[in-house]
């Protein structure tokens, strides 16, 4: 999986590429902190544009994420789920958890 | 001058010109090296036969065995360990070198060298030993390791094993089928029955998979026996669960879990889904009749407060059968990348007789893998719906149903609107009174007494659902539904257990259980003449009798008075011997 993290105003935007399992430990850790360290952000977006699959572990990756932003204030959404990703988010009712944008 | 100063090695060195040997043998000790010398082959091979060398240096050219042919014998005889070597001679010849080297030759060196030059090829020699070392200390870190990590795995695997899938899947309506992505699965699939016969069926899907997901899908399992035993629901159970995994877990680990409740006698069953597709109900055909499509978050992702326990009722058909299954399942792919897909899962079971269909769904995830272990663990439930004759459970053995001795107990338990809707009244009652002497071996048989008072006193006292909702085929879905609409909006109202001990002597004890309830009551006396004979399974599962055939077959006198909405029952703490 590849990562980038780009910062418009308010909100850092983590784009991945790829798959996100259990491989992408590591470099979705990298982008969190890199996205939630950025001064001035108030809002995180995950862009699930690029990613052609997506497994529980990822979705861990994910509460994980909304942990750390909340205890440091700030809020997360996730962007651009479509296809059996969208699928996924929705069998673990994810659309509570985050405004799917 | 060198790093290698401070080690002082022993060196065989091999040369058949006692001049030459001299020399080397003067400027080795002179840079502090011990030195043995011999003139030929067979002499060094008797040396090294004794005891290795830290360094071999040979002429090329002695007498019988060469040095290159020498070295190729050492290599032989000294097996996978490595004697550094040096090889040299008077020729500068390339063909030479080359036949050295590929002898197995460290360095090469040519005659007569200085001293420094000896010292600078050694230099050599060492470091390729220093990192010889090295490699062995780490090959041996870690076969070290690798024991260690197979017997803790060896471990791990053995209690997981007995923690997890064996011993309660033996239930005969159920079939099932796991596949691990790797050594251990983080799927698991747990049955067991209620007191009351009704079967649960749990299918949990750790996050991740291998040892990990194993470890995570462990909370669930005391929890699911425990309280499926105790005659909970499954909501209760997924309930608990989910404290569990939130309070034992890091906040990245969570557990999908699809439990099924499947209530034989009364023909439905309730589904809870929380993070797995949705289990399907399979008509006999194959064809798929309801795809149950509720999702709750997984388990262990929110907090109690905001968990929610809804179930979904569905009243089946005996002979159809329900499907569970992980996403590991659905998320196969097929060469062009195409996901299998419930569509695709509904597709492979059409026309499908039961019995072949979890051998299809084997034969479908080898064929979608080509034989490699999957990317996800993958497990499959299969559940006959196949109504078995509800036997009046036994009184149970160990415990001997002897008459206890003076026992005087009284227990009242009174559940106002706010407590009914939150608590399983039975499991609460029937938990506190097993505590007293001479109880317990009649859990089972309580249970469903219990059960069928509480059900009345709720559902046709408080709630005045009428009976004649379930008759019809959609009939249990309509009442089921109509229960959990009456239930969230009741706001008053109260149901009163009394049970109490009678004793006299000579006499089994009698268990008194009185249970009362708020509403308006019913018209008792119609009810209990029409249900005087012995009921056939028939009457039962019309549900037209509020379970009083039942409550006459397992109890000694069943009285109702005020306006029917109090009922006492007579329970002899002994053997029925009809």
């Amino acid at each position: 999986m590849d990562t980038s993290v780009s910062t418009q105003q308010s909100q850092a935007r983590i784009q991945l590429s790829g798959r996100f399992d259990f491989n992408s430990h590591r470099e979705f850790r990298d982008a969190v902190d890199r996205a939630l360290g950025s001064p001035g952000t108030t809002e995180v977006a995950v862009d699930l544009g690029n990613v052609a699959y997506l497994d529980s572990s990822a979705l861990g990756m994910l509460l994980m994420l909304r942990d750390k932003a909340k205890s440091s204030g700030k809020t997360v959404c996730l962007a651009n789920a479509k296809g059996s990703v969208r699928q996924v988010l929705d069998i673990a009712n994810f659309g509570k958890l985050f405004p799917i944008v | 001058m060198a790093e290698y100063d401070a080690e002082s090695l022993l060196i065989l060195v091999v040369d058949d010109n006692p001049d030459d040997l001299y020399l080397i043998r003067r400027d080795l000790m002179a840079l502090g090296h011990r030195v043995a010398g011999v003139c030929t082959a067979a002499e060094a091979l008797d040396h090294i036969a004794q005891a290795y060398p830290d360094v071999l240096m040979t002429d090329v050219g002695l007498p019988g065995m060469d040095g290159i042919e020498l070295l190729k014998t050492v290599r032989v005889r000294t097996g996978g360990s490595w004697i550094p070597s040096l090889v040299f001679t008077g020729s500068l010849d390339e063909a030479t070198q080359m036949r050295a080297l590929e002898a197995g030759a460290d360095a090469y060196l040519c005659k007569p060298a200085s001293r420094q030059m000896l010292h600078a090829k050694l230099g050599v020699i060492l470091r390729l030993k220093a990192m010889q070392r090295q490699a062995e200390a780490r090959n041996r870190e870690l076969a070290r390791y690798r024991s260690l990590q197979e017997e803790e795995q060896r471990l791990a695997r053995f209690v997981m094993e007995r923690l997890i899938n064996l011993e309660a899947l033996g239930d005969p309506a159920v079939s099932h089928w796991i596949a691990s992505a790797a050594e251990f699965s983080g799927d698991l699939i747990a049955a067991a029955r209620t007191p009351g016969n009704v079967l649960h069926v749990l299918l949990a899907d750790g996050a991740g998979h291998g040892l990990a997901a194993s470890l995570n899908v462990l909370p669930v399992t005391a929890p699911f026996y425990r309280m499926t035993e105790r005659g909970f629901g499954i909501d209760a159970i997924a309930r608990e669960i989910n404290s569990k995994v939130r309070a034992l877990l890091p906040v990245d680990r969570f557990i999908a879990a699809t439990l099924v409740a499947v209530n034989f006698r009364e023909r439905y069953v309730t589904v809870w889904n929380g993070g797995n597709p949705g289990p399907l109900l399979v008509r006999p055909d194959g064809g798929v009749r309801l795809h149950f499509n509720r999702h709750h978050f997984p388990l262990g992702v929110v907090d109690d407060d905001e968990f929610d326990g809804t179930v979904d009722a569905h009243v089946v058909n005996p002979h159809d059968h329900l499907l569970l299954f992980s996403d590991g399942l659905i998320e196969l792919e097929d060469a062009a990348g195409q996901a299998l897909g419930v569509d695709g899962l509904g597709a492979a079971l059409n026309n499908l007789p039961a019995d072949l269909r979890l051998p299809r769904l084997t034969d479908i995830v080898h064929e979608l893998t080509g034989g490699s272990p999957p990317r996800d663990d993958i497990s499959i439930a299969h559940i006959a719906l196949t109504d078995t004759p509800q036997p009046v459970p036994a009184v149970s053995s160990g415990d001997s149903p002897a008459a206890p001795t003076a026992s005087d107990w009284r227990f009242v338990l009174r559940l106002g609107a706010a407590d009914l809707k939150r608590l399983d009244a039975v499991p609460l009652i029937l938990g506190a009174i097993e505590q007293f002497e001479g109880v317990r071996p009649f859990a089972g048989r309580l249970f469903l007494v219990l059960s069928e008072l509480f059900n009345n006193a709720l559902d046709h006292g408080l709630l005045r659902l009428p009976s004649s909702l379930k008759a019809g085929v959609e009939g249990m879905d309509v009442f089921l539904d109509e229960r959990t609409r009456r239930l969230a909006r009741l706001e008053m109202g109260a149901v009163e257990f009394e049970l109490s001990l009678r004793q006299r002597d000579g006499q089994p004890p009698v268990l008194h259980i009185s249970c009362a309830d708020t509403g308006p009551g019913f018209n008792h006396e119609q009810q209990i003449r029409s249900a005087g004979d012995e009921p056939s399974g028939e009457d039962i599962l019309k549900g037209h009798g509020r379970g009083i055939p039942l409550l006459l077959r397992v109890c000694d006198d069943v009285r109702y008075s005020g306006v029917g909405n109090r009922v006492d029952v007579l329970f002899r703490l002994a053997e029925r011997t009809s």
